[in-house]
């Protein structure tokens, strides 16, 4: 009895002592539910109308992306510039009468350094964008503004927006082929026509497609989801063209009725500004500022400074290699390989062409400018040229037809069929100096090769670094080949940025830079190690090959005598006093295989005299142009077995 | 409003009989929670946590039962999961709290109040005050689970039936569980001493 009593007791006391220390731990007055309001608002809002299944059929826009009747539209604006491009574009509202029409702005900044290459340098790249979300009723008037951004590349109308975006089914067929002719469904574009030029299919939440609008120029590339756009069918092939590619029209004429609105609009766009042209300039990366400047200046000097209309710094060359070579050490833009891109629209005037002409970046550094690259007014064409129809090989030589280049002749460097066009060497009458521009083919006619065409340019005078000729010319001396090599330099352990530094000056102060394509100190990883050693913190960059240096370049004595002598070189790879060259992987453009004919035909028999299959025969199934292979059958221990073999590894029986 | 009818409305996916279920219930829960993790900020964080979790899963509710025991259940388990996270999480506190201070300001701003008592005042201890704060002391050198098993009998009030049912254990077990924490309750308390 007294045990249970104590029991009891001790049971009281504990619930008692448990009750008391809550009580003072947790005050009577406290209140969850303001926090816990949100937090609910935030999870538990009604359920939208079910997002329509992503690749299912057409759902009117206007119900999705509008309310009530204003719509949420992304825009594009150069870096640097949101509060200029948000005051501009109020002021063009303003000017059409329909400044109530623009109801709000909010502008995105874009503060990333690091991706696309970008470098965080004082003069910060232009090429970036930042993105201004403008909200706006949707008008015809307010369409018209907000396109007018691609004449006056200011804004750039880059993408609808939602509210809400579907998931992307990765499952499903894409809905449109690339450069797929599609009429827009979408504000502020419906009617529209344009191609499918980008399918984005990694972008994380949602797949909006990139389509380039045909009415308004290069600039013209909108993001729309595959719900904002049907397809329509492809004009009728132009007579010339078509009688060019020996086809009959693949299309009747005849185009559906919903066709003649938007055509008339595109025409009607097409009529605003007839002489001029946008065209794409290549300049050194991150000195776009300086490209623009010089190009304006050199307007100004030949007094036509009212015939450029406009100039907007473009992406660099939008892929890694920025960043990776930055990584690498190779930090100065300056160096071959490095392009940034500005697009101009000048009139089509013979003085505005020499002055296009006329830009030049120097191979010393003393001066950056910039080099003519293309022309843009066939960025329609973009989509390539058909399978089997590149009418011209490396090596060609080729009278130019388009401005501002017309009735220059050139040589072809290197075709890129996909983009419909070849890289052409344009050189000056004496022959000094030359430039590669890139032409469609539409805009170049092939001529007949008189032997060793006195401005043509030997295969080997040019070097291709990356996926473009980067425009220097490097002087052979009698003998000498052209081809750059890698060579293997030893430095001190912990100091081959010195080294790579001090190499780069020396062979600038000598003259020698225009050999010089590449230095690398490969990295161990991607980012510096952040160490702490005696309560100090510092980073190290560990090296892949510790001391190591690789260097691409065109080595001769004068050259070599220079490397030499550059401080901190303790070793290199050679003998013999002379260092040991790794020759880069073969070319793949190059005009040895680019031009080759295969030496058989589809089903033909053929004998293997070369290789591990070396006196097999077999029937040609297959031939691959583009690799100058041979799919051939043999016979394989019984079995017929497909073989892959290059074009000289057989003989026709 | 009542109760039913909240419950009700949050049947149908109506938040708004929320707020009353949230101001009725709140103080208790915030107080079992904090009774197992010992951490005023993270409590309210478990019971808020907790009030998501029966907008979720009101459907599973029966709607001819209180509302609070079934909540706070959800409650008392959410509360027993952040305390077993919490005491994987910093293993070294206690001793550092000990030695520091009687309390220590946490970075939630609740207060986290020495894990072991000062050997010196224990003797002079008589007042019920001092009572409570041994046996608090005592509780946190128990583990989770067994704070959580007295907070459900002791603080909470709920029966060795309830317990089990709550628990989904057969009764023997939830009494042997009772026993064993009591008993090591006991155990903490006469080592304080």
């Amino acid at each position: 009895m007294k045990r249970d009593e104590k029991k009891t007791r001790g049971t009281r006391d504990l619930a008692r002592a448990l009750s008391e220390e809550a009580g003072s731990a947790v005050p009577d007055s406290l209140d969850l539910w303001p926090g816990l309001r949100l937090a609910l608002a935030q999870r538990f809002v009604p359920e939208r109308a079910a997002v329509p299944a992503f690749w299912g059929e057409f759902v009117p826009v206007e119900e999705e992306i509008v309310e009530g009747n204003q719509a949420w539209i992304w825009l594009n604006c150069d870096r640097g510039f949101e509060q200029e491009v948000v005051k501009e574009l109020r002021a063009a509202f303003a000017e059409a009468g329909i400044a109530g029409q623009l109801v709000d702005v909010i502008a995105q900044p874009n503060l990333d350094v690091s991706s696309g290459g970008r470098f965080p340098r004082q003069n910060a790249p232009m090429h970036a964008f930042s993105q201004l979300l403008v909200k706006v009723i949707r008008t015809a008037e307010a369409a018209a503004v907000l396109r007018g951004g691609w004449e006056s590349a200011r804004w750039l109308i880059a993408r609808t927006a939602r509210r809400s975006e579907p998931e992307m089914d990765r499952s499903g067929a894409y809905p449109f082929k690339h450069w797929e002719r599609v009429r827009v469904l979408a504000w502020p574009l419906e009617g529209f026509t344009g191609h499918v030029s980008l399918m984005e299919k990694n972008r994380a939440q949602a797949a909006q497609i990139l389509v380039h609008i045909d009415a308004f120029g290069p600039m013209a590339n909108v993001y729309l989801y595959p719900d904002e756009m049907v397809k329509a069918p492809e004009e009728p092939a132009e007579p010339e063209e078509a009688a060019s590619q020996e086809e009959p029209a693949a299309e009747p004429a005849a185009e559906p009725a919903s066709q003649e609105e938007p055509a008339s609009q595109e025409e009607a766009a097409a009529q605003n500004d007839p002489g001029a042209a946008w065209v794409r300039l290549r300049c050194y990366s991150d000195h776009e500022r300086e490209a623009v400047d010089a190009l304006r200046k050199a307007f100004e000097a030949a007094g036509i400074s009212t015939q450029l209309l406009n100039i907007i710094a473009h992406y660099g060359p939008g892929s890694g290699l920025h960043l990776e070579r930055a990584r690498s050490g190779l930090d100065d833009p300056r160096l071959p390989g490095f392009h940034g891109y500005i697009q101009a629209k000048v009139v089509r005037t013979e003085a505005a062409a020499a002055v296009l002409r006329g830009g030049k970046r120097s191979t010393d550094l003393s001066y950056t400018g910039w080099e003519f690259e293309r022309l843009l007014d066939r960025g329609q064409k973009l989509g390539g040229a058909t399978p089997g129809t590149v009418p011209v090989k490396p090596g060609d030589v080729v009278l130019v037809l388009a401005w501002p280049f017309a009735g220059f002749t050139g040589q072809v460097e290197v075709v890129i069929g996909k983009k419909g066009g070849a890289y052409v060497r344009i050189r000056d009458a004496d022959g000094k100096s030359s430039l590669s521009i890139f032409l469609d083919f539409a805009d170049m006619e092939k001529q007949a090769q008189e032997g060793g065409a006195e401005g043509a340019t030997r295969q080997q005078d040019w070097y291709m670094l990356g996926a473009s000729p980067t425009g220097y010319r490097v002087k052979a001396a009698e003998g000498e080949s052209l081809q750059p090599a890698w060579y293997v330099l030893y430095g001190h352990h912990g100091d081959e940025q010195t080294l790579r530094d001090n190499l780069r000056k020396r062979l600038a102060a000598a003259g020698l830079l225009d050999r010089l394509f590449d230095i690398i100190v490969p990295a161990l990883g991607q980012r510096p190690i952040a160490l702490v050693k005696e309560g100090k913190a510092y980073t190290v960059n560990p090296t892949l090959f510790p001391g190591a240096v690789f260097v691409l370049m065109i080595m001769n004595a004068e050259a070599w005598q220079v490397v030499r002598g550059t401080p901190g070189l303790t070793g290199y790879v050679g003998r013999d006093d002379k260092p040991l060259a790794y020759l880069p992987a073969t070319n793949p453009l190059n005009e040895s295989t680019m031009g080759a004919k295969p030496p058989a035909q589809k089903g033909d028999r053929v004998r293997i005299i070369s290789g591990p299959f070396i006196d097999f025969r077999g029937v040609i199934v297959g031939v691959d142009e583009s690799r100058s292979k041979l799919r051939v059958m043999i016979d394989f221990f019984g079995r017929t077995t497909p073989v892959e073999v290059g074009y000289e590894q057989v003989e026709k029986e | 409003m009542d109760e039913r009818e909240a419950v009700d409305l949050l049947k149908q996916g109506d938040l708004a009989g929320m707020e009353h279920l949230v101001r009725a219930h709140q103080v208790k829960a915030v107080r079992a929670a904090y009774l197992i993790t010992r951490d005023d900020a993270l409590a309210a964080d478990v019971t808020q946590q907790a009030f998501l979790k029966a907008v979720e899963c009101i459907a599973q509710f029966d709607a001819s039962r209180p509302f609070g025991p079934w909540f706070l259940r959800i409650v008392t388990n959410a509360a027993l999961k952040a305390a077993q996270r919490a005491a994987r999480e910093v293993p070294f506190a206690e001793d550092r709290d000990a030695e520091d201070a009687d309390e220590t300001v946490q970075p939630g701003g609740g207060t986290r109040k020495p894990m072991r008592e000062n050997p010196r005042e224990a003797e002079s201890r008589v007042e019920e005050g001092e009572l409570r704060r041994a046996l608090w002391s005592a509780m946190g050198r128990l583990s989770p689970e067994d704070r959580a098993a007295l907070v459900r009998r002791y603080y909470l009030g709920l029966s060795e039936a309830e317990m089990a049912r709550e628990m989904r254990a057969a009764p023997g077990t939830v009494k042997w569980r009772l026993n064993q924490a009591r008993q090591r309750l006991r155990r903490e308390m006469e080592r304080g001493q």
